[in-house]
C-alpha cells in the first residue's frame, strides 16, 4: 500500500529573491521616455540580488532570452542598460524587460521573473 | 506727518525685503521614489500532495512592491513536471491570508494575485492516490513571473 515513490520537489531550503525596477517605463504618466528618435532604445533597467548567495539572471526581451549578467554578489545591485528594438513608426508599442533567476540546480522548483513593462513610440518627427 | 509716512514705508519695505529674504533660503529636499517590484521566495522544500497524503507540504512566497496598489500579479510559467506526473490533473493550489485558495491548473496555469508582504503557501497537487503513480522521483518546477505595473 505504501509505496515507495519519492515526491519531493525542491531540494534546496533556502531562501531566494530578486527585485527590479522601474516596474513601468513610459506611457502616460512618463510620456518623454516613451518617445525615441531611433528605432533602437536604451531602456536602463536596476535588478539587485537579495539571495544570500551570488546568483545571476537572464535578460529577455518580448519574450527572447537576449544575454544574461555576470555573477551577482549578495545584495548587489547591477544597472542594466536594454536595447529594446521598435517596430513600427509613429505607434505606441508595448515591450517587456524581463529578468529571470538563473536555476543553480536542476532540482530547484520556482525561477523567480520580473518584468518591466515598456511604451515605446518611434517618432520620425524632429 | 511726512515723518510718519517715511517711517511706515521703510517699515514695510523692510519687512518685504526680510520676508523675500527668508523665502530664498527655504531648502528643498526632492526624491522621486521609483517603483519596485520584488520576490522572496521561502519554505521552497514542498512536497507533491496525492489525494492520499496524510500532511499536505507547501512552499511560499513573498511579493514586495511599493506600487500604491499592494499587490502584484503572479504567474506560473514554464511549469515542467517528471514523466510520472505528466497528464495526471496536477495543479498549484495558492493559500492567501483570507484562506482563499486559488487553483493553478498545470495544463493552463492562470494568474493569481500576489500582496505586498504577505506570505503565501503553494501547495503542488495531483488528484491521485500515490500508488498509481509510476515509481521513481516525480517533481514539478516553475517560474514564478512577477508584474507590479
Amino acid at each position: 500500500m505504501i509505496n515507495k515513490l519519492i515526491s519531493l520537489i525542491v531540494l534546496s531550503t533556502f531562501l531566494f529573491a530578486h527585485s527590479q525596477t522601474p516596474t513601468k517605463y513610459g506611457g502616460a504618466e512618463n510620456k518623454l521616455d516613451s518617445i525615441s528618435t531611433k528605432q533602437i532604445k536604451i531602456i536602463p533597467i536596476t535588478i539587485q540580488n537579495l539571495n544570500k548567495y551570488n546568483q545571476s539572471y537572464n535578460i529577455e526581451v518580448d519574450g527572447d532570452i537576449v544575454g544574461s549578467t555576470n555573477m551577482l554578489i549578495s545584495k548587489q545591485v547591477k544597472r542594466l542598460k536594454i536595447p529594446v528594438k521598435i517596430y513600427k513608426k509613429n505607434t505606441l508599442e508595448n515591450h517587456s524587460v524581463c529578468t529571470i533567476s538563473i536555476a543553480r540546480s536542476k532540482d530547484e522548483m520556482f525561477n523567480t521573473k520580473i518584468c518591466t513593462k515598456v511604451l515605446l513610440y518611434w517618432t520620425t518627427e524632429k | 506727518m511726512n515723518i510718519s509716512k517715511v517711517v511706515l514705508g521703510t517699515t514695510l519695505l523692510s519687512s518685504i525685503l526680510l520676508s523675500s529674504a527668508y523665502a530664498s533660503k527655504q531648502m528643498v529636499f526632492k526624491t522621486e521614489i521609483l517603483p519596485v517590484c520584488g520576490i522572496e521566495v521561502d519554505d521552497a522544500m514542498g512536497s507533491i500532495n496525492f489525494s492520499d497524503s496524510i500532511s499536505p507540504s507547501s512552499a511560499a512566497f513573498t511579493v514586495q512592491t511599493n506600487h500604491r496598489n499592494g499587490y502584484a500579479i503572479v504567474s506560473f510559467t514554464g511549469i515542467d513536471t517528471t514523466d510520472n506526473i505528466t497528464n495526471k490533473d496536477g495543479y498549484f493550489e495558492v493559500l492567501d491570508k483570507f484562506n482563499n485558495k486559488t487553483p493553478i491548473d498545470w495544463n493552463n496555469p492562470q494568474s493569481a494575485y500576489g500582496y505586498h508582504n504577505e506570505k503565501q503557501e503553494v501547495f503542488a497537487m495531483v488528484p491521485q492516490e500515490s500508488n498509481t503513480i509510476l515509481a521513481g522521483t516525480a517533481s514539478v518546477t516553475t517560474t514564478l513571473e512577477v508584474r507590479c505595473d
